[in-house]
């Protein structure tokens, strides 16, 4: 007596794959229509920033105060603010991990001091540096880079 | 290609592999236990056993091989190796958290897929090939499910 399957396994395997790409692009095709944004901002600066920055905005738009806990999923745009009481190193770590989970990013420094701005531009060339008297300017670009279709 | 788009279809590229890899991974542990639910209810049954085989290189398929009494009724034993699975998908399903859960879902698809042969021999059903479709659209719901819990 002999039970056994009625393909070889090469078929199963091909069957998957082909059942896996047609999952993958229905969920893609749907997910790009809801074009979700993720905020990273410091506790420290959300009472100046976030309060009036989702006005308007149709859009999702999920906002954590760290990066370690954004959910492992896909934005379509993040803007991440560094917070300058803590390691920029370790946060320029975090901006690199999270970028690979948005379609674009942008990532903004607030700060009072300007002197370790060099070495930090050197590691990250695209970080937008802002001080604390040009708030609006910083709201300014998030609400651009949250509305940006 | 410009550069965030070769960036986003390497992202991608990555996601798809991975769920690739876990949908193949825990669609060929149910033909494992799809074979060992065959194998368990012949014993049960007074089947000798022959072999489980994993891999045959000649026919590219796994099976299972036992001398049984004649007067056995095939058709409890046609059908152990689909209903070994439910159960332990089921509880697969019920104590996993997250998007993972629905890897049971696809196991179940899964699971009617590779049964046809023996709905076909072993139950004399009609149309088997209808168990093969049912399957698939479960594998692609599961798949889906699990795409958009655990990622996006």
């Amino acid at each position: 007596m002999i039970f056994s399957q009625t393909y070889p396994i090469i078929t199963y395997a091909l069957m998957l794959t082909i059942l896996t790409l047609i999952s993958f692009f229905v969920v893609l095709s749907r997910k790009r229509k809801e074009k979700k944004v993720l905020l990273i901002l410091p506790t420290s600066l959300d009472q100046k920033i976030q309060l009036p920055i989702t006005d308007g905005i149709s859009r999702s738009v999920e906002i954590f105060s760290s990066a370690e806990k954004v959910p492992l999923r896909m934005y379509k745009s993040c803007v991440y603010v560094l917070d300058p009481k803590e390691s920029l190193d370790k946060q320029i770590e975090s901006f690199k991990r999270i970028r690979e989970q948005a379609e674009d990013s942008i990532v903004i420094l607030i700060s009072e001091k300007l002197d370790g701005v060099s070495s930090l531009k050197e590691k990250l060339p695209e970080v937008k540096v802002f001080k604390p008297s040009e708030v609006e300017k910083v709201r300014e670009i998030i609400h651009i880079q949250i509305s940006k279709i | 290609m410009g550069k965030a788009q070769a960036k986003l279809f390497k992202l991608y590229a990555k996601i798809f592999t991975y769920f690739l890899l876990i949908t193949i991974l825990f669609s060929f542990s149910t033909i494992v236990l799809h074979e060992l639910g065959h194998f368990v209810f012949g014993l049960y049954y007074g089947c000798k056993p022959v072999r489980i085989v994993l891999f045959d290189t000649s026919i590219m398929t796994t099976y299972t091989e036992m001398e049984c009494p004649p007067n056995l009724n095939m058709f409890l034993l046609g059908i152990s190796g689909f209903f070994v699975v439910l159960p332990i998908s089921l509880l697969y399903f019920f104590i996993s958290r997250g998007g993972e859960k629905y890897l049971a879902l696809i196991m179940i698809g899964f699971n009617f897929v590779i049964a046809v042969n023996d709905f076909e021999v072993y139950l004399k059903l009609p149309f088997p090939e209808i168990f093969a479709i049912f399957g698939s659209l479960l594998i692609v719901v599961g798949e889906i499910l699990l795409i958009e819990k655990t990622i996006f």
